[in-house]
């Protein structure tokens, strides 16, 4: 059932009324049941491991909780951390990385010229299950380092993590965050129906009009044998275009349907194409991604405590781990590994940059801001070139067409790119501008716009001609 | 009070921004992607087609959404009337002109590929002469000018019989064009027609099935429901296709007609009584089962007509009747559809035209 489904938009008013006539206790059993039912619609089947890592991190982490009380040795509670980190890690690398891992091996075992056949296994991957994992995965280490209480309740647990808005593409919550939420009787206030609704409206337009527009061109670049480097820019400008409006529609979606029932999520993306810079951008992209992994995987490793050489190996690391973390395929580890140079060479380059920013007449500085912010969205665009691309074939041939960006620009698909992608830019500059990420709410913006905007972009969702694609993280 | 006042205009005050900025981000939509005019009436019946003496014709290049019509007005390519091609006309309603198919997949245009496949000697142009709303007895007057333009070696007729509900006098008797379609007129609401559509096709089947029988509840309830066309309707259709017979070969054509299909065949089943309802929905004075009887008695006419007159029949009743997957709705193509009745109809053409 996806959000931008019929299916959905009967689902959801009838779970939002059902909800609110509910008692606190009675709403949970009634989320997790409308959840259940939410992610059975793909396949039933999917149902299964993701109830069996929920229900062993739940007794996990009460045992963590009872070893912690009962002033049980530190080994004790390791012992449970680690059955939860190799319950979700072993599902997780079962699910999607065992074919990937067996089609290498036999990669390399045909390399080397040797003839040993190699099996390959028909799993289908369960939905959402690298979001949920790394959720489940949160409450059990914070448990364990005693930032956070196991819940008593079996429920409250399990709606925490199979929470529908949440569940199959995020944004990662953090168990602290949402377990108190999910414990506390939730009273839903005017101001969070209307922001709820506003993330709603412009989820769907993200969605459906940018996103779902840009779909058929992408897919007609990156499907052409020898496109040429204009093919190639356009192509990848509309995919960074198609991957920001599919992804953060999808969380403004999910944002905006919690807040009708009470719940707050965190903030996954903050204008990630007005980073300055690598560090810039991975604080605005995928927020609950890049903290998650900051905080219980970077910092595990050893962070910028050590060496100058042990924090690019960190960061390398992690990042590599979070290009892998993506998807089964060696693009996203090449995607990582790259956004993980553009760090350490930021890193390298801070004292230069820093110097420069000096020396630069204030006057001067709103365009050098510019020069950075447009530096950054190049090499973003590149990664999703990395992150796009089917092979390494045909990174190479896209990469070696990109020497040449003028040759064949398709100009009217350009334009077309530019059309879809001007009102994204336009209230993206105002949030920027303003700092309000809730547009609507800019002081300066006249009240009657508001009606006339709203109304525009139901339009656009409802009316775009653009045939329905599934979220493009749904896949992770 | 005062307060109350004000919340009334600011609600209504709301309400009008809203509906404009429908209306406005509707006129823009249709102008990027169909080249639209932003002021104006824009609709199938009034973009496409006009009313002249002689009866319903299409507009020279008129564009409405997907669909185009050439120079002479006609859905398809340019037509030289100086070319050497041999010529053939289709001749018939909104099935013939094609409502659901691609451009280049209507029955006329895969006709004339199938004419002109490989190895076939000389080339064949087949004109779309489908006029949606047109009765085959008002085809008369467009028969002359198409024979005055083309030279057409041979024509094809698909009468649609239920353009005969509440019909007792044949077309051919009357002194001018009597056609169905309303010219739209005064201001339209674009978005009216948008919203309709969409909540055609996104709303549950039983919800619009509820709102398909209230509105043909509203719009039968002056009016006595029939369960049956009389038998005058029937034979008016007869003396119609007999006129048209006539007329073609009094202008020296070759004819060639066929029976008309059905998504449902000739047994009436509740499986797809919703379906039926949507067809009644255009004829709501005859009830749902009335279109299946209609459809096989008027066939059985043709049949007879076509016998009597020597002409050479294609029966596309027996050979696509009750084939769901060749039907959009209940008696329009779509493009597999309109393949499968080009491969009847390519055949029985070729011995009607000796290529020049």
């Amino acid at each position: 059932m996806l959000f931008n489904s019929k299916e959905f938009l009967i689902f959801l008013p009838l779970v939002l009324i059902v909800y609110h006539n509910l008692r606190h206790s009675h709403q949970n059993v009634f989320l997790v049941l409308a959840s259940i039912f939410f992610y059975a619609s793909w396949d039933w089947r999917f149902i299964f491991p993701l109830l069996f890592s929920t229900t062993i991190d739940y007794y996990c982490a009460r045992s963590i909780e009872a070893s912690i009380t009962c002033g049980q040795a530190a080994a004790e509670r390791r012992k449970y951390l680690l059955i939860s980190i190799i319950t979700n890690i072993g599902l997780l690398a079962f699910f999607k990385y065992c074919n990937f891992f067996l089609d290498s091996t036999q990669h390399v075992v045909g390399w080397l010229g040797l003839d040993i056949p190699v099996p390959v296994l028909n799993i289908i991957l369960p939905i959402g299950i690298s979001f949920y994992t790394f959720q489940a995965l949160s409450y059990t280490i914070d448990v364990y380092r005693g930032n956070l209480h196991a819940t008593r309740s079996f429920w409250d647990f399990f709606l925490a993590v199979l929470y529908f808005p949440h569940l199959v593409a995020g944004p990662i919550q953090r168990a602290s965050n949402l377990i108190a939420q999910v414990v506390q009787p939730r009273r839903v206030t005017r101001e969070q129906i209307h922001d709820g609704l506003h993330l709603i409206v412009w989820g769907f337009f993200k969605k459906v009009f940018i996103a779902d527009s840009l779909a058929p061109i992408v897919n007609s670049v990156f499907s052409a044998t020898t496109p040429s480097g204009g093919e190639v820019v356009v192509g990848v400008l509309a995919f960074a275009l198609q991957i920001y409006g599919d992804f953060s529609g999808y969380t403004d979606i999910a944002r905006g349907v919690a807040k009708l029932m009470g719940f707050e999520f965190m903030l996954n993306f903050n204008l990630p194409y007005f980073a300055t810079n690598p560090s810039d951008f991975w604080q605005r992209w995928h927020i609950s991604l890049s903290s998650w992994l900051r905080d219980y995987l970077y910092i595990p490793l050893g962070g910028n405590r050590g060496s100058a050489n042990s924090t690019y190996r960190n960061l390398m690391i992690t990042m590599v781990l979070g290009g892998l973390w993506h998807g089964a395929a060696w693009n996203f580890v090449l995607w990582g590994a790259f956004h993980g140079g553009i760090l350490i060479a930021h890193r390298l380059a801070l004292p230069a940059l820093t110097q420069a920013t000096r020396v630069i007449p204030a006057v001067a500085l709103p365009a050098w801001t510019v020069v950075r912010i447009f530096s950054m969205f190049c090499l973003t665009c590149y990664g999703w070139l990395l992150f796009r691309a089917t092979s390494f074939d045909q990174v190479a041939s896209m990469t070696l067409a990109l020497t040449q960006p003028a040759t064949g620009l398709p100009l009217a698909l350009l334009s077309k790119v530019l059309a879809v992608g001007a009102p994204l830019f336009l209230v993206q500059l105002m949030q920027y501008k303003s700092g309000q990420l809730i547009f609507t709410r800019i002081e300066w913006l006249p009240k009657f716009t508001l009606p006339i905007i709203y109304t525009a972009m139901i339009y656009c969702a409802l009316f775009s001609d653009a045939s329905p694609q599934s979220f493009i993280y749904f896949q992770f | 009070m005062r307060i109350q006042a004000k919340r009334i205009l600011h609600i209504l005050g709301t309400g009008l921004l809203v509906l404009s900025t429908l209306e406005i981000a509707s006129r823009i939509d249709d102008w990027l992607k169909y080249d639209a005019p932003l002021i104006g009436n824009y609709s199938f019946d009034t973009s496409l087609f006009t009313r002249t003496q002689k009866g319903l014709r299409g507009i020279p290049h008129g564009r409405y959404l997907k669909w185009q019509l050439n120079g002479d007005g006609f859905k398809g390519p340019d037509i030289d009337p100086a070319g050497r091609a041999t010529r053939v006309v289709l001749v018939g309603a909104s099935e013939m002109f094609g409502i659901y198919e691609d451009a280049d997949k209507d029955i006329a245009r895969q006709t004339e590929a199938n004419l002109n496949s490989a190895g076939a000697p000389g080339r064949f142009e087949v004109i779309n002469a489908g006029i949606p709303g047109m009765r085959i007895g008002s085809s008369v007057p467009l028969l002359r000018d198409l024979q005055e333009r083309y030279h057409p070696a041979a024509v094809f007729f698909y009468p649609t019989p239920t353009h005969y509900i509440g019909v007792t006098r044949p077309y051919c008797t009357r002194t001018s064009a009597n056609y169905s379609q309303a010219t739209a007129q005064g201001l339209e609401l674009r978005f009216l027609e948008k919203a309709k559509n969409l909540f055609k096709t996104t709303v549950p089947r039983p919800v619009l099935r509820l709102a398909r029988q209230v509105s043909i509840y509203r719009e039968s309830a002056s009016s006595p429901v029939l369960d049956s066309v009389p038998d005058e309707s029937i034979k008016a259709l007869g003396f119609d296709l007999q006129c048209a017979i006539a007329e073609a070969r009094r202008l020296g054509l070759n004819v060639v007609m066929a029976t008309h299909g059905n998504r449902f065949g000739n047994r009436y089943s509740a499986d797809f009584h919703d379906d039926l309802v949507g067809w009644r929905m255009q004829y709501p004075e005859l009830k749902e089962g009335g279109f299946i009887d209609l459809e096989t008695r008027a066939n059985e006419v043709i049949r007879q007509v076509a016998r009597a007159n020597a002409v050479t029949l294609i029966d596309i009743d027996t050979a696509l009747s009750g084939r769901r997957e060749l039907f959009a709705d209940h008696a329009h193509y779509n493009n597999d559809g309109a393949r499968a009745f080009a491969a009847l109809l390519a055949p029985a053409l070729k011995p009607q035209g000796v290529p020049r």
